[in-house]
């Protein structure tokens, strides 16, 4: 038999028993509302009513844990998925719902309505509002989010959150899409803020280690990026690392900032000191080097004096 | 956003459609190394790997897209790529007692994951139109595979009973409506199915030789010390029990429970054939060095030896994933998406076991060591 044809007759099987139990289920399920709730549920959906009486309702329904009370959850989501309504208080019923998740088991039955919700307040005016939205939605992987935040990077004009916002959320997954525009950004030195966001976003991609310890050796390039670099390479590909940082730390030339953190990334492995780095650190403690490098330097003997003696 | 393939992707898929007797050429589709989704991260990868799998749905599920599925009901938390599976076991029209469990165990897996989920669309970027979900789907499924039965109604009413608030109001109505509809099911929705197809076997154990010994020639390995070694020198030695994982994999149903299960086959092999060495590659060799893999496999239970250990690829990444034919894709050296896969390797470096997307019991891989002495 046609899968098709099959799959009709059962389902038309289903749907004549269903009739039958309409309503069945849903009886165990009658909310049992305190005093107040009702109340505060009416005064929440009301939009003529003042702006703070509806905050007031939010942190009333926030105090009585909205999740035992179908009619508050329903009203919470319904005014975080309005466009129309004010964004204060939508990002207040945000919140409230955002805490609720939490407890996952009961939540789970409005996690398909908070998916929607959060979804259509990544249209909202207020910039919190949709930062907020898009946090929670990334946070959980959501496809949808992930690819607006993604669109917006290749086109500002049409971002829902700020770049360094979008940034900041992308690399929440590890296996995600945003790998080639990370690469873009790393690669331009036009926005040093954005790049360092992108550098450290890339910092779990092994493929970029060549990108990481090109840019940290450079002399040339923005100490922030060498640093950032200096430490994904330690991440990535130590023993690289290592060979690259004991070069620069003996470069008197080189940035201080960069010889210093350089300097604190190899105090925190365990490997064991090189004698000639501890030569070295000894040399910069001596030097009229900036307080910063030579602090830096003390530390590190400081912790490998076992190499030290 | 559009990799080259997608035209062609499209264009089997129609084909497809047209003549459902062509649904095999799906198949290669789905495998996690298709070009299609190389270059891709795990979303998008995973989206386009969701539409496709539903298409089994409508074009009837060949047995050997079966394992697929069931991997898929069994081992993913994804709610889209589980609402896919679902669909896609509509498509087998015999009953499975295979299925149902798959199904049941995907229900117990979605508690408080539901999501709602559009499978109509393979492209991410186009506008959702979302008409059901992960769960409305599997319970759809369980409803409509004959052997679901007043025990499957029992097992879902179990479900339903322990984590009573998981699920939203749709999918709870659903959940009471299925119970009743199994319970109550008559012999004439049985005679529905045609004088059946055989109950489908799928191959859950295969012992194909993936690869020749060649392939393995030039692959340097370093194990969770920093040891580096080749390969053939640490298979030549024993039969050896190959498995493959990544420390970051977010799915705990695949490799955390495969090292963890490793660990728990290596302490019944040391009481019966403590000769069989453990050897657990990682799929992401840039990222999963001699620390990570010692952690990964001490927080897990693994007690390490000499013929126990876990390796990275030094040198030969691409050779050893081609002598297994690994089910495993990537964007970069971000592993997207992966199988479950384990194998058998005797000392002539010939594989005589394959345990693939299945989840493969400690027991069962003793048996198989011990009956092939």
């Amino acid at each position: 038999m046609d899968p098709r044809k099959y799959r009709a007759a059962v389902e038309a099987d289903y749907a004549k028993r269903a009739k039958k139990t309409a309503g069945r289920r849903a009886a165990p399920r009658v909310e049992q509302q305190p005093g107040g709730v009702k109340e505060q549920v009416a005064t929440l959906r009301d939009k003529s009513a003042k702006l703070s009486h509806r905050q007031a309702a939010v942190r009333k329904l926030d105090e009585s844990n909205p999740l035992a009370k179908p009619s508050a959850m329903t009203a919470l989501l319904d005014v975080l998925s309005d466009n129309e309504d004010n964004d204060s208080l939508r990002l207040h019923c945000l919140t409230v719902l955002q805490a609720s998740s939490f407890q996952s088991a009961a939540f789970g039955r409005y996690t398909e309505q908070y998916t929607e919700a959060l979804r259509a307040a990544l249209g909202a005016k207020d910039e919190r509002l949709r930062e907020q939205a898009m946090d929670v939605l990334v946070l959980s992987n959501d496809p949808y989010a992930q690819q607006l935040l993604i669109n917006g990077l290749h086109d500002p004009a049409s971002a829902v959150v700020p770049p360094d916002q979008a940034l900041r959320m992308l690399s929440y997954n590890t296996h995600g899409e945003q790998y080639e525009i990370l690469r873009d950004i790393a690669a331009s030195k036009d926005e040093p803020h954005l790049r360092n966001l992108a550098l450290q976003a890339l910092a779990v991609d092994s493929s970029s280690a060549n990108t990481f310890a090109s840019i940290a050796a450079d002399r040339d390039d923005d100490p922030d990026a060498r640093t950032t670099s200096a430490v994904a390479l330690k991440s990535l590909a130590p023993e690289r690392f290592k060979d690259l940082a004991e070069r620069v730390i003996a470069d008197d030339d080189d940035d201080d900032a960069v010889r210093a953190a350089m300097l604190t990334a190899l105090s925190g492995t365990s490997a064991k000191a090189s004698r000639p780095l501890v030569r070295e650190a000894q040399r910069i403690v001596e030097s009229d080097a900036t307080e910063e490098l030579r602090a830096a330097a003390g530390s590190y003997l400081q912790r490998h004096d076992d190499a030290n003696q | 956003m559009h990799a080259p393939n997608d035209i062609d992707v499209d264009a089997v898929v129609e084909r497809v459609q047209r003549e459902p007797a062509r649904r095999h050429e799906l198949i290669a589709l789905l495998d996690e190394n298709a070009p299609l989704y190389q270059g891709r991260g795990a979303v998008v990868s995973g989206w386009i790997r969701a539409w496709l799998m539903a298409k089994f749905g409508e074009v009837g599920l060949p047995p050997e897209a079966l394992p697929l599925v069931v991997e898929v009901l069994e081992n993913d938390l994804e709610p889209r790529a589980v609402a896919a599976a679902a669909l896609a076991s509509r498509g087998m029209v015999a009953p499975s007692a295979e299925i149902v469990a798959a199904l049941l165990t995907a229900l117990r897996n979605l508690r408080g994951r539901d999501e709602p989920v559009d499978l109509e669309t393979r492209d991410i970027t186009l506008p959702t139109r979302t008409t059901t979900t992960a769960g409305l789907e599997l319970l759809a499924a369980l409803r409509w595979q004959p052997a679901a039965d007043a025990r499957t109604a029992e097992a879902i009413e179990a479900i339903d009973h322990e984590w009573p608030d998981a699920w939203n109001p749709r999918v709870g109505r659903a959940l009471a409506d299925t119970v009743l509809a199994l319970r109550t099911r008559t012999p004439a929705t049985l005679e529905l199915v045609p004088a059946l197809l055989s109950p489908q076997k799928p191959y859950v154990h295969t012992a194909l030789p993936v690869g020749t010994a060649n392939n393995l020639e030039s692959v340097i390995v370093e194990d969770q010390s920093g040891a580096r070694l080749p390969l053939r020198q640490y298979l030549s030695r024993s039969e050896t029990v190959v498995a493959f994982f990544y420390t970051r994999c977010q799915n705990p149903n695949k490799c955390s429970t495969t090292i963890t299960k490793l660990a728990e086959l290596r302490r019944e092999l040391t009481k019966t054939s403590p000769m069989t060495q453990i050897a657990a590659f990682t799929y992401d060799p840039g990222y999963d060095l001699p620390e990570r893999l010692l952690r990964y496999g001490a927080d897990r239970g693994l007690k390490f030896s000499d013929t126990v250990r876990m390796f990275r690829t030094v040198v030969g990444q691409p050779e050893l994933q081609s002598f297994f034919a690994l089910h495993v894709g990537y964007n970069g050296s971000i592993v997207n998406r992966h199988g479950i896969e384990l194998f058998l390797v005797d000392a002539d470096l010939t594989v005589s076991r394959t345990w693939s997307r299945v989840r493969w019991q400690v027991n069962d891989v003793v048996d198989a060591i011990n009956s092939a002495r």
